[in-house]
């Protein structure tokens, strides 16, 4: 036996089997091992494939749950006098009771930030590509989604466009271009506006018209235009946009009998933009469903400042239902059922019809054009109960039934509170929870702190005041 | 072992030429333990280099000068004797086994080496410590035990894992954790877990599928003189582990069993409230919001229906005394050049929480098959599974042990059907049901492991060996979680199921040369030369379902809707080239340089190889002629060394940068960045310096004192970016660390007469870590990672007590701690100057044996370590979220009327004052203990009773473990052993045990 091996094993043999041993030493591609759940950014966006895989990735952006996933709606709606905390409040409270920090209790100063600039991100690829094929529809879709995140982070990062009289005041930094080194300042209001006003006018001509209210359409971008003029007070494109919606004939209001199911109805005749939600994206508790059910957290409730603004059998109040665990006093009974799927699948509103009426009356009335606002205004609050009267109101009275009207509208949807500051109005709780409950026009609390690490990663970024 | 006896092969051939003349004296060694003979037996003439070794058969045949001469026998593991040779010719010697000469030889990276010999900073841990552990993880036989190694556990869960640390803390982002080598070859440890059953490493190991009871030694590598062969894998430290080999003859076979009972190891652990006192606080946090009695009243009726009926301690009733009980039996033996070791164990503890426990099955087989005197092959086989049942951790609802103490008693356990009582949805906390959490819904792993070892070896010439050793480690791991559709945290979704696999293939070839010669009886000159080439495979698949139609079937297949189904897989790939050339000079000057070239898939394209080395030098100072007549001193050796190695714990595919996949928007697959990538990302830097001494002093004291400096460079840090850009990190190599310290390891053998023995033991590590370079300071929770900073530095918001005339929270406003506010929107976090790395840790052991008696003890220490403890600001939140309850500590405390001096706020149910301040100082706590880790005591029946009963040894024992705790805190209400960072994070405490056994050798 020994001598058997000793013979394999002679020395020649041996030699051999040294030099095998020492020059399995594997080629490069031993160390060169690719991932297997990722691409190398520069494989990443070669084929149209690649592109349409790209802007659903933006579109996932929006889903999260920092932005129209629950908190960018979730956030101003709690600071503003149609929510209250309920006996359970903790998140976002810090901003509901106006004590939010750069390091709130949910992070959401930092969150929020993150989530918008993220869209940016993914769209600003997008746009820097320049493929050998037609990807206009992709690139449209890309720009309008960039000016609505730059929009949505003005509005809650910064004061409305008329708190200066040239809107010089801090918005926030406009980046177009993808560098991981960069640390930019802030723009202002005014270049922040005419950017997301630039973007939404790209996207027009490249945006094809062949989709549902889940994507960006030319209609949702001219919709969303006729807000961004509203907030800008540039009353007359308003109109123009709003108008163009209207008359294109693809939306209709809804009935009233159908009314209290759009928002749980994908793709209703009035949605023009709706954020879609479905079980794989797993939301659960964390939507804003879960903000307001009791089967979720349930954290939040309706203000009766609101509801006792609905009328009697209008089709709205329906919207609210009871909670006798809720235990009364301050509480109430009642709780927010306008997104009632516990489990988060409602679509996440960024603008119906209605809306577009209501941006149409308050222009409308601005330009002094008050009988079309009227006739607006009366449209929607008929939906909401058919036998109610037509609003007759003129001068500063009808602003108000304007203001109204959105406010009993569009709830729950993200626009108290910047409907409140646009018009240089300050919020006043009644039916209150929160540690303050009067906080008046102007004040450096209506915007967010801009997130403590942001601050601190950003040497030219400036904090709000008061922060 | 091999290397020593080649080395002294030839040594001793090399002295026996030198010296052929004069008396010639022969004879036989055997061994006391069993009549056999022992092969390679060093025999030498005092005095002189003149010596032989004993044969195949244990003979040997020695020419002397003359019949004065005085013949030292010694070989590993035994005794060594010293004989006047006289008028015999004939000389056989019977040799008998020495626990603490084992320790001399060493066994290190790629090789072994003796004590005398090391030039390096190595500790070993002999297989005595190792056997019958009363916890299931080999990790927690090694806290206070080693010097310069801190073990942190703070998770009872049976199986748990431990966090070692060598010499501190070596990296921010990457891991800190030292390179595991089991018999020769880096292997997989940390966890594997592919739905979270392990908490992030802390409550599962994939260390735990081995067999404590199955290992020879620990040798811990410490400073770069060791650890630089091991490359850039060497920075935080390598723990060789070598198994038990057979040894041939009769085989012998080794039987032990012991059963114990464990509870919770520390008595004052947080009390929960009873339902008077919860109903008074309930009450009281409503008016204290300006509600009527009568309103809160009405509340509380409303939401607790049960409350005329229910007091529930819920702590209670999760809490149980564990069981442990474990058996190994082992047989070794061998003829014919062919050795055995074979073992099977099987280990099963019961938590001391409801349903969470532990198994383990394991086996094994060593073999060495010496096919000629040239060829050597092993091979070692070992498999072991593990099922562990356990909880989550932390904050979540989900986590019974913070549960336990937010849920008011005023909840019953059951409902009025003997179902887990699930009514209190009202209450927010997704009505979870702590007991229910833990009998009911599931949450498992399984981990299998299969690791073999096979080496050829081969002598090419007598001062030349070829080794090739091929070694596959395969972990899979199976997870498990199912949450019932009535209550609890899937009563949404009616019920959800959640399955996990993974499986890992590690497998590493490694080459090598060894050249041993002593040229010119002084020069001992030894080489190593080799290559190594590693590769990673893991895959995992991950699936969820949700929509149970009842609460007794759980798998996937009973529920209604799929919901996830997704695999992944990654890998990484090393290959090394290394050598390493020791050099001494007649026993007394010794020296030794390693180097290592390493490239790796991690490294980013711009930089895949590195090269590390180390010098050490040591100087046998008793060798020296001045000291020839210092005779107390047995011993005397200073040692230094210096050297470069790395740190390539980093993420696999970290460099490059990516766009991932699973970023879907209706329904439609949708891609998106995910890392920025860095070309230029390597391996963390470390230059360490070491200093040491060792001593042997009168026969009875040996001591250890070594002085360190562990400078880490390019540590890789996820820099901080604007979040403008879509992402909030990017990582980079910047930043620089610091570790220094003295470490001190002392033993005296007090008594040492044959019968009664005493051996007195201790060990303590001092060190300073601090953060060198740091272009931006790193906020990581409750810490703030600073330039000039220790890195566990606690950065927080600074509690300033309750104001007693309202009961306001207060806080200081900054670090000059001169103002007061109520408002802590007004204050800022500041340091500390508290941090959760302790400015000394160690240990103390003793044993005493008088004749078959032995009573052994250990207790361990760690000094100025403070951790924070994130559950309480839910726990201790003064009302914040209602109608959560609180612990005893909180309710007796409160502030309740103005001008009380209270520790803690008036308690208001949803006050936003942030009294409760996620990292305020509010929650920080004192950690120093001291702990009797573990007390012994056994009885060794005599020879007579053990051939009475026809076996060959009897040993009965009982132990007590963590059974005494000394805590320097004056609030006890958390057991102070904790994780690395402080961060108590609402685990199962550490568990005391008392257990019993036999062992019974045949």
């Amino acid at each position: 036996m020994k001598k058997i091996i000793n013979k394999i094993l002679g020395k020649s043999q041996l030699i051999a089997l040294l030099v095998v041993f020492f020059t399995v030493s594997c080629s490069k591609d031993f160390l060169e091992l690719q991932p297997q759940q990722s691409l190398a950014m520069s494989r990443a966006l070669v084929s149209i494939t690649d592109f349409n895989a790209a802007i659903a990735g933006c579109y996932d952006g929006l889903q999260s749950g920092n932005y129209y996933g629950k908190f960018f709606l979730v956030t101003p709606d709690v600071m503003s006098d149609d929510a209250k905390g309920g006996a359970l409040v903790n998140r976002a409270s810090d901003w509901a009771s106006y004590v939010g920090t750069s390091t709130d209790r949910s992070n959401l100063a930092e969150n929020i930030w993150l989530a918008g600039y993220r869209v940016i991100d993914r769209t600003n690829r997008i746009l820097e590509t320049k493929p050998d094929f037609n990807i206009d529809d992709i690139k449209g879709q890309a720009y309008a989604m960039r000016a609505l995140a730059y929009f949505d982070l003005v509005r809650i990062y910064a004061q409305h466009y008329t708190f200066t009289a040239d809107a010089s005041h801090l918005g926030v930094p406009i980046v177009t271009a993808v560098d991981p080194l960069q640390k930019p300042a802030r723009n202002t209001v005014k270049e922040v506006y005419d950017q997301v006003i630039a973007d939404f006018t790209s996207a027009l001509p490249l945006i094809n018209d062949n989709k549902n209210s889940y994507y960006f359409s030319k209609n949702a971008v001219k919709a969303l235009l006729s807000r961004v003029y509203l907030y800008k007070e540039d009353w007359t494109n308003s109109v123009a946009m709003a108008n163009d919606v209207i008359n294109s004939g693809k939306y209709t209001l809804v009935s009233n009998a159908n009314y209290a199911k759009i928002f749980s109805t994908d793709h209703s005749t009035e949605a023009i933009l709706e954020i879609e939600m479905n079980s794989l994206d797993n939301n659960g508790v964390n939507s804003i469903a879960g903000n307001y059910l009791a089967s979720g957290y349930g954290e939040y409730l309706p203000s009766m400042d609101l509801v006792n603004l609905v009328p009697t059998g209008d089709i709205r109040k329906t919207l609210f239902i009871t909670d006798p665990k809720l235990g009364g006093g301050v509480y109430g009974t009642l709780r927010v059922n306008k997104y009632s799927n516990a489990q988060g699948y409602d679509n996440t509103p960024v603008i119906r019809l209605s809306e577009v009426y209501l941006n149409q009356a308050e222009a409308n009335y601005h330009l002094t054009n008050e009988s079309a606002a009227q006739t607006d205004v009366s449209l929607i609050r008929k939906r909401g109960l058919a036998t109610a009267a037509i609003v007759t109101e003129t001068g500063s009275a009808l602003l108000e039934q304007i203001l109204l009207e959105r406010r009993i509208e569009l709830s729950f949807e993200g626009h108290r509170l910047w409907d409140l500051t646009r018009n240089k109005k300050g919020v006043l709780r009644t039916n209150c929870t929160a540690s303050t409950c009067s906080i008046p026009y102007p004040s450096k609390r209506f915007i967010l702190a801009i997130g403590k690490f942001e601050t601190d990663a950003n040497i030219n970024m400036v904090q709000n005041p008061d922060y | 072992m091999k290397l020593k006896l080649t080395f002294l092969l030839i040594f001793c051939l090399g002295m026996q030429l030198a010296f052929a003349q004069g008396k010639v004296v022969t004879g036989t060694v055997t061994s006391a333990d069993d009549g056999k003979t022992i092969i390679g037996v060093s025999i030498m003439v005092t005095g002189t280099t003149n010596g032989v070794i004993t044969d195949l058969i244990g003979n040997y045949k020695l020419t002397l000068p003359d019949n004065n001469a005085i013949l030292k026998f010694s070989f590993v593991g035994f005794k060594s004797q010293l004989i006047t040779v006289g008028q015999a010719s004939t000389l056989n010697v019977v040799l008998e086994r020495d626990v603490v000469d084992l320790e001399q030889v060493v066994i290190i990276g790629y090789g072994t080496s003796t004590k005398e010999a090391l030039t390096g900073s190595v500790s070993t841990v002999g297989s005595k410590k190792l056997e019958m552990l009363p916890t299931a993880t080999l990790q927690n036989a090694l806290q206070g035990g080693v010097s310069g190694l801190m073990m942190n556990n703070s998770d009872g869960q049976p199986g748990a894992g431990a966090e070692i640390r060598i010499r501190g803390i070596g990296s921010i982002s990457a891991s800190s954790e030292p390179l595991y080598v089991i018999d020769g070859i880096p292997v997989q440890s940390g966890s594997s877990s592919p739905t979270g059953f392990s908490n992030d490493g802390a409550s599962s190991s994939i260390m735990s599928t081995l067999n404590p009871n199955d290992i020879e030694s620990i040798s811990i590598l410490k400073d770069a003189s060791a650890t630089a062969i091991y490359g850039s894998r060497g920075a935080n430290g390598v723990i060789i582990i070598t198994t038990k080999a057979g040894k041939e003859g009769k085989a012998k076979i080794n039987f032990s069993t012991s059963n114990g009972f464990s509870t919770n190891a520390f008595n004052h652990l947080q009390v929960p409230l009873n339902a008077d006192q919860y109903k008074q606080l309930f009450i009281e946090g409503y008016t204290n919001k300006g509600e009527s009695v009568a309103t809160a009243t009405t509340r509380f009726d409303s939401w607790f229906p049960e409350a005329a009926t229910t007091n529930t301690n819920w702590v209670d009733e999760i809490y149980r005394t564990g069981k442990t009980q474990q058996y190994n039996i082992d047989i070794n033996g061998g003829a014919n050049g062919i050795s055995y070791f074979a073992s099977a164990g099987y280990y099963n503890q019961q938590g001391v929480l409801i349903g969470t426990d532990f198994e383990r099955f394991s086996s094994r087989l060593n073999i060495v098959a010496k096919l000629t005197d040239r060829l050597t092959i092993t091979n070692n086989i070992t498999l072991g599974q593990t099922t562990a049942n356990g909880a989550e951790d932390g904050t979540a609802w989900n986590n019974p042990m913070h549960n336990a103490y937010m849920t008011a008693p005023q909840v019953p356990v059951y409902d009025q059907y003997g179902r887990y009582y699930g009514d209190h949805i009202v209450l927010g906390m997704n009505g979870n049901n702590p007991v229910g959490n833990l009998l009911q819904d599931k949450r498992w792993q399984k981990q299998t492991r299969i690791m073999d070892n096979l080496t050829a070896s081969y002598k090419i010439r007598e001062d030349l060996t070829f080794k090739s050793a091929w070694s596959a480690d395969l972990v899979g791991v199976n997870e498990f979680q199912y949450l019932n559709p009535r209550y609890g945290e899937a009563m949404l979704t009616k019920g959800r199921g959640l399955e996990g696999t993974e499986n890992n293939l590690n497998w590493i070839g490694t080459q090598t040369l060894n050249y041993n010669k002593l040229f010119k009886k002084n020069h001992d000159f030894d080489a190593l030369l080799g290559y190594e080439a590693q590769k990673f495979e893991s895959r995992s698949v991950q699936a969820m379902a949700e929509g149970y139609p009842n609460e007794t079937l759980t798998t996937l297949a009973n529920a209604a809707n799929a919901k996830l189904a997704t695999s992944s897989g990654t890998s990484f790939s090393f290959a090394s080239m290394f050598s390493r050339f020791s050099y001494n000079y007649a026993a007394k000057y010794y020296a030794t340089a390693s180097f290592r070239r390493d490239g790796s898939s991690r490294f980013g394209e711009d930089s895949r190889w590195g090269n590390f080395w180390s010098l050490g030098t040591s100087w046998r100072v008793n060798k020296e002629d001045f000291m020839r007549n210092i005779k107390w001193v047995n011993d005397l050796k200073l040692r230094v060394s210096y050297g470069i190695t790395g740190n390539a714990s980093i993420g696999n595919f970290d460099a490059i940068a990516l766009y991932g996949f699973g970023y879907a928007y209706d329904a439609i697959a949708g891609s998106a960045p995910t890392n920025i990538g860095n070309p230029l990302l390597t391996w963390e830097g470390q230059s360490t310096m070491d200093l040491g001494i060792d001593f042997f002093v009168f026969d009875r004291i040996r001591a250890t004192v070594n002085y360190f400096q562990r400078k880490n460079n390019d540590l890789l840090l996820n820099m901080p970016l604007s979040e403008t850009t879509g992402f909030n990190g990017n990582l980079q190599n910047v930043g620089d660390m610091l570790n220094k310290g003295f470490e001190i390891e002392a033993n005296a053998q007090i008594v040492k007469s044959n019968d009664f023995k005493w051996d007195l033991g201790f060990n303590i590590t001092l060190m300073k870590n601090e953060v060198t370079r740091l272009n931006v300071p790193i906020i990581d929770g409750a810490q703030n990672h600073t330039e000039g900073h220790d890195y566990y530095e606690f950065y927080m918001w600074h509690w300033a007590g309750v104001n007693p005339a309202n009961g306001q929270a207060q806080w200081y406003t900054d670090a000059t701690k001169t103002e007061i506010t109520e408002n802590i929107a007004k204050t800022v976090p500041f340091f500390t100057g508290k941090s959760a790395m302790p400015s000394s840790y160690g240990g103390a052991n003793t044993n005493i044996s008088y004749k078959g008696f032995s009573l052994s003890a250990q207790a361990v220490f760690v000094w100025d370590k403070w951790v924070y403890n994130n559950q309480s600001k839910g726990i201790e939140s003064d009302g914040a979220r209602a109608p959560r309850s609180t612990n005893l500590y909180a309710f007796e405390n409160r502030w309740t009327t103005p001008g009380q001096e209270a520790l803690f706020p008036q308690f208001v149910w949803g006050n936003v004052t942030k009294s409760n301040q996620t990292n305020s100082t509010r929650y920080l706590y004192d950690a120093t203990y001291i702990r009797l880790r573990d007390l012994t005591f056994a009885y060794t029946f005599t020879k007579a009773v053990s051939d009475r009963l026809k076996i060959s040894s009897l040993k009965v024992f009982a132990q007590a473990n963590n059974y005494l705790t000394w805590v320097r805190s004056n609030i006890d209400q958390y057991d102070p052993e904790s994780g690395t960072n402080g961060n108590v994070n609402g685990t199962v405490p550490k568990t005391k045990s008392i257990s019993m056994g036999v062992n019974v050798g045949f």
